[in-house]
């Protein structure tokens, strides 16, 4: 196992601090991270890419003994790729975590609820509404919980639409799995969890939009990707813009 | 000749904390190149900060939800 | 050999591996409210291991507060901050107040009568009576949470008809930043040279070189 450097550590301590970043951010991040520490930055876009992985995953080594994890997803809504420092331990220490109380911790726990069993979004009444159910919260303090949880990065409001981030999806990935197991899918293109997603009419298998895009890329007759399936693909696959291509 | 200059820079500038505070909007204003006036606005306090931090050895915290919570039963839905 | 090396070469090597992860474990999530944390109930070969790994992995510093306050702890940033580290606007924010305040106890001779610091902020547009527009209830901003933290510390005077506390610089100002870097801050802001302000200038060094002497 490669030793952790001042470099390792300032890149693992900007993740500690920011908790989510793109691709790019991570980029410049590395090379932030070698030049305040004059370590030199390989030239070639393909060398700095290499060293970037074995970078990552020296501080994957070293911090998995207190069960952290740098995890890289892909987000559900543009599909640009994100990388997150992610617990993945439940136990009586980590019940010790004092970002959120208990009622604060409530609420989101139902959010995950009603987010995963309606396809990876619900309305702001929706999720508002959820406080009506145990009376510990009220409705303005739900709503500044909300932009709390937005601000930290757990949850996404968009278009009067609330959803999970990337980073809750990653940190959340097995406890979503486990506690929904009838309502979660994944996806049938990259094997990963799928809330947000275009679903096959005939068989019910779920993809990604960017994965959809992917797939189906050229394809003029859309077919389900299941292999016994394969019933016409109802949906519109948007072209890939800028946006939908992962970086 | 030393003593007198040692007298001399004793309290050659004297601290007054409503200079301090005029002083603080001038270099926030300066750099966001707006004008406080009165009070520091929000984005001025942020901005501020920001300049501040280089002058404090704050460690980040880590912050997660997974384990956070208690999980709970598991959710299975009726067959229909 | 020292005692501790005795101690963790009597204990199971894995078995101090797993105490270990789990006080470093312990000590980072802990640490999210920013609050020296007491109690650490862990020998002094978990304790030495786990200091280690902390500075070893996260470039972070596990450091026993002083005096009245033994016996807590806090975590130091061993890298130089604010270079690779972006904060939320919260964060800032409050690094902002806290700065101005932490200059002010400092630069009127590490002493300020609250009702003082107050008339001093009032400035800056905080009113510890009205609820403001960044901070919300300053007061307990400053107050407690500052206080809490360890930044700062209200001291109540006795003997006064009206209630007067003292506030000074608490254990985490004096270990996260000190004397010289707020002097270099607050000249910063003047636009005039540190030394220049000669009082404050003289204390710091006169503290330096008390810091210096119980060092060596
Ligand atoms: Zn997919
Ligand atoms: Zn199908």
């Amino acid at each position: 196992m490669s030793a952790m450097t001042p470099a390792h550590q300032m890149f693992l301590q900007a993740f500690m601090a920011r908790g989510l970043l793109n691709s790019k951010e991570v980029k410049d991040l590395f090379r932030k991270s070698l030049e305040l520490n004059d370590v030199q930055v390989p030239e070639s876009e393909e060398e700095r890419k290499r060293q970037l992985v074995k970078f990552i995953r020296t501080i994957s080594d070293h911090v998995s003994p207190f069960h952290l994890d740098i995890r890289k997803g892909v987000s559900e809504d543009d599909g640009t790729n994100f990388y997150c420092l992610v617990n993945n331990v439940e136990n009586h220490i980590t019940k010790m975590a004092s970002d959120y109380s208990s009622s604060e911790l409530d609420f989101f726990k139902k959010l995950v609820e009603q987010i995963v069993e309606n396809d990876g979004a619900i309305g702001s009444t929706a999720a508002l509404n959820i406080v009506t159910q145990d009376k510990k919260l009220t409705k303005n303090d739900a709503q500044d919980l909300l932009l709390r949880l937005e601000n930290d990065r757990w949850i996404m409001q968009k278009e009067g639409k609330v959803s999970l981030s990337i980073r809750s999806i990653l940190e959340l990935d097995q406890y979503i799995q486990d506690v929904y197991p009838d309502s979660v899918k994944k996806c049938n293109v990259c094997k990963q969890i799928c809330l947000k997603g275009q679903m096959c009419e005939d068989c019910g298998v779920k993809i990604h939009i960017h994965c959809a895009i992917r797939f189906f890329h050229r394809q003029e007759n859309p077919r389900c990707p299941d292999q016994d399936c394969g019933a016409q693909w109802t949906h519109p696959v948007p072209s890939p813009s800028k946006s939908h291509i992962a970086t | 000749g030393r003593q007198k200059a040692q007298a001399l820079n004793l309290e050659f500038v004297k601290f007054q904390p409503l200079e301090f505070a005029e002083k603080l909007k001038t270099f926030v204003s300066h750099q966001l190149g707006t004008q406080e006036r009165g009070s520091l606005s929000s984005v001025g306090w942020r901005e501020l900060g920001k300049f501040s931090q280089t002058f404090l050895k704050k460690s980040p915290a880590l912050h997660f939800m997974c384990g956070a919570f208690e999980r709970g039963e598991v959710v299975k839905k009726p067959v229909a | 050999q020292s005692q501790a090396e005795r101690a963790a070469a009597s204990i199971d090597p894995d078995e101090l591996d797993r105490k270990v992860h789990d006080v470093v474990q312990f000590l980072l999530v802990q640490d999210q409210k920013k609050i020296p944390i007491k109690k650490l109930d862990i020998n002094k070969a978990v304790l030495k291991e786990h200091s280690k790994a902390h500075g070893v992995v996260f470039g972070i510093e596990v450091v026993e507060l002083q005096d009245k306050h033994k016996g807590s702890y806090i975590l130091k940033n061993k890298l130089e901050a604010a270079q690779h580290l972006t904060w939320s606007e919260v964060d800032d924010s409050k690094t902002g107040l806290l700065m101005v305040v932490l200059s002010i106890v400092f630069m009127s001779g590490n002493v300020i009568q609250d009702g003082v610091l107050w008339h001093s902020l009032r400035g800056l547009g905080i009113d510890p009576e009205m609820p403001h527009e960044t901070f919300g209830d300053v007061k307990k901003l400053i107050q407690q949470e500052f206080t809490r933290q360890g930044y700062l510390e209200f001291t109540r005077l006795q003997n006064s008809e009206q209630p007067v506390s003292e506030v000074r610089w608490g254990p985490r100002a004096k270990i996260e930043t000190s004397k010289r870097k707020l002097l270099k801050f607050v000249a910063f802001i003047f636009q005039r040279e540190p030394d220049e302000f000669s009082t404050q200038w003289q204390d710091m060094l006169s503290e330096e070189e008390k810091n210096q002497a119980a060092a060596s």
